[in-house]
């Protein structure tokens, strides 16, 4: 999907996992193949279950014990993922990435102070503190210039009182404020790429909204590259500029958000914005898709959507659907546009 | 600030618990059915005159009621008149006090011992989880749970003072806080009563040197009380913590292994192991019983031990009042150093 001339930030190429699951490894990613270009925001979309928190953690290769990467290559700023070793990781995740998780009160720690917790980042990239004129700082001038960082970074992602926020536990702050701690621990280290994984749906709606928009505002203003994880279609519209939608393991299509909203191909991708409820509707009830995602340790053959797919025919059962390029931006696997756009 | 408000509420329960264990030590001396309370204080085949026996129940208050009598008792115990030991040949508060040193010293040297294997003896068994390393610290462990801790201390003297000595390896000393000879030789000005601290504050190192052989043998073996419950704790909340999101987070800074274990997993996973320790300090400062007694340590345990086979019930109510105010203050303790640790504790 990369465009010549222009490095994407992160490549995943048929990416394969497997998970452990009573004592049997089960597929539960299947060729996943996703590319985000310098500057934009890709959304991925899907259920739970469907593979999107996997994949933003095998890129970190931050893969749980019971999950391995069977096949495929990650590719972070050109440079491979898989097969590196911890400390080599550790380099790489510290400078290419920084996340951004669901639930900030459980991914902060209780008992350091937020301003410990954003400071930690300048041990791993010591060259993020270089003083103005580039020369090297002694112990406590380093330690003020990181202070003065993160109390800087607090006040960027509007958090009134930084000074005295950064001196304070996680538990004496709301949610809201907790996950713009957790966004300006992801923005002090300059990371290439941002992952964002459902990082409003622990958070009550108005609150939701306020970090919506301050997302918006920093992707405009610093430039932030993003991987937005989501199951929320709205939160796409409004973020991201390409989005991949993911089912059951696999990405079943490709496409910048317009052409998704203006005309899904996929049956699946069509059903999910189907489903979210249109405040100009007319309809009084939700429309749901028919059926449940499989369960990994035993899916169908052929498409894993067949069984909940409106236009299921011949091939779908019997054989698993490659990815076509319906235009430069845009690709579906799916069965129905084999010979090209349908 | 929130530290310090959080310290004087602990303190007023404090109050609390030892006003209960009071009335309860009263009524195990004085309110037994059956048994008249005089006799605690009368020694055995001493006969003594109707008078003097009069005199000793007004000073005792036995003729006035129970209630009454507790006041008086209380208001004794403040004084810090806890009656005469016959076993002691002492004040039983002079008594406790004079041997609260070398208790001390013991149960903390084995807290410490046992913390300072079983905290990383828990780690590694957690991040080696299910292989060769936990297995055996599992099974180590175990097995240290199983045995009487008193035999295993028996069962060192064995080896390590008569085998050793047998074979004329250098053997550690089975018995006393230190050797008479050095003691002699080499006599220890008291500060504290610690005779670690205080040898080596008077840089007396010959001491220092005697007294530490002497330690091993019943540190280490006390050490073990505590040592299994403490490795499998800190297995299982290391176990528990690293399942933390906060660790993933950490984890995806690119932080190295060692500072994510040191700076965010310890500390989250050390405040049960706190608990035990300290549990395990306070039991041992009051209850060391079996293993002084082994080991000829001269501690409160051991007083306490010779009490009971004397049936100076005074002295032993003095020792369970004094063992249940260890209790109480160590917890307090823990409770100061867990609000320490975790900030949320405080409000």
């Amino acid at each position: 999907m990369t465009r010549l001339g222009e490095t994407a930030v992160l490549e995943v190429e048929d990416l394969c996992v497997e998970l452990s699951i009573g004592g049997r490894w089960v597929r539960a990613l299947n060729n996943v193949s996703l590319s985000v270009r310098p500057g934009e925001a890709l959304g991925l979309v899907g259920e739970s279950g469907s593979g999107k928190s996997l994949t933003a953690l095998a890129v970190a290769g931050l893969l749980p014990e019971n999950a391995r990467v069977v096949a495929g290559s990650i590719r972070l700023k050109g440079e491979a993922v898989l097969g590196r070793s911890e400390a080599e990781l550790n380099r790489l995740r510290g400078r290419a990435l920084a996340f951004i998780f669901q639930n900030p009160t459980s991914y902060l720690n209780p008992l350091l102070t937020v301003g410990v917790q954003i400071a930690e980042v300048f041990e791993v990239s010591p060259e993020l503190l270089a003083s103005e004129d580039g020369g090297r700082l002694r112990g406590g001038e380093r330690r003020k210039l990181a202070w003065r960082r993160v109390v800087e970074h607090l006040r960027l992602v509007h958090i009134p009182d930084p000074e005295r926020v950064a001196r304070q536990y996680p538990f004496e702050l709301s949610g809201g404020m907790q996950q713009r701690v957790v966004i300006a621990m992801a923005l002090i280290r300059r990371p290439s790429l941002v992952i964002a994984d459902e990082i409003t749906t622990a958070l009550d709606v108005t609150v939701q909204a306020q970090i919506l928009r301050l997302l918006a505002e920093l992707r405009a203003s610093i430039g932030m590259t993003l991987l937005l994880i989501t199951h929320d279609m709205g939160i796409v519209a409004q973020l991201a500029d390409r989005v991949a939608v993911m089912y059951s393991g696999s990405v079943v299509e490709t496409s910048d958000v317009a052409s998704l909203f203006a005309a899904a191909r996929h049956p699946y991708a069509k059903a999910l914005l189907e489903a979210v409820p249109r405040i100009d509707g007319n309809e009084t009830t939700l429309r749901a898709i028919p059926g449940a995602i499989p369960a990994i340790t035993n899916p169908p053959p052929g498409c894993r959507f067949h069984l909940r797919c409106p236009r299921v025919f011949g091939p779908c059962a019997g054989t698993v659907p490659p990815a076509v390029a319906l235009g430069e931006q845009h690709s579906v696997a799916c069965h129905l546009y084999r010979d090209g756009p349908a | 600030m929130g530290l310090l408000g959080y310290t004087v509420r602990r303190l007023a329960g404090l109050g609390l618990v030892l006003l209960g264990v009071s009335i309860l030590v009263f009524v195990l001396l004085r309110g037994m059915p059956g048994v008249d309370p005089l006799s605690a204080y009368i020694t055995p085949g001493l006969p003594m005159s109707p008078e003097a026996l009069k005199g000793l129940r007004d000073e005792l208050h036995l003729d006035q009621p129970l209630p009454l009598q507790y006041v008086y008792y209380v208001a004794d115990l403040l004084r810090g008149d806890w009656g005469y030991s016959r076993t002691a040949a002492q004040l039983v508060i002079s008594a406790l006090i004079d041997r609260l040193p070398a208790t001390v010293e013991l149960a903390v040297s084995a807290v410490l011992l046992s913390t300072a294997i079983g905290v990383p003896a828990g780690i590694i068994a957690a991040l080696r989880r299910d292989r060769a390393p936990d297995i055996v610290v599992r099974v180590v462990s175990i097995t240290g749970i199983s045995f009487p801790v008193f035999w295993l201390g028996i069962l060192l003297q064995l080896v390590f003072f008569y085998y050793a000595g047998q074979l004329g390896l250098p053997a550690l000393p089975s018995r006393g806080r230190v050797d008479d000879l050095v003691a002699l030789q080499y006599p220890l000005s008291p500060i504290t009563g610690f005779f670690l601290i205080d040898s080596l504050l008077t840089g007396n190192l010959a001491f220092f040197a005697s007294a530490l052989a002497h330690l091993v043998l019943p540190a280490f073996t006390l050490s073990l009380i505590g040592l299994a419950t403490i490795v499998r704790i800190m297995r299982a909340s290391m176990l528990e913590v690293l399942r933390q999101d906060y660790i993933l987070l950490a984890r995806s800074k690119g932080l190295p292994l060692r500072t994510v274990l040191l700076r965010h997993a310890l500390r989250n996973a050390i405040t049960p192991v706190l608990t035990t320790a300290g549990t395990t300090l306070g039991i041992l400062l009051g209850g060391a019983v079996v293993v002084e007694t082994v080991f000829s340590w001269p501690g409160i345990g051991r007083l306490a031990a010779q009490g009971i086979l004397n049936n100076d019930s005074v002295l032993v109510v003095g020792f369970a009042l004094f063992v249940a105010t260890m209790m109480v203050l160590v917890n307090l303790a823990v409770d100061i150093l867990y609000a320490v640790v975790d900030p949320r504790v405080r409000y």
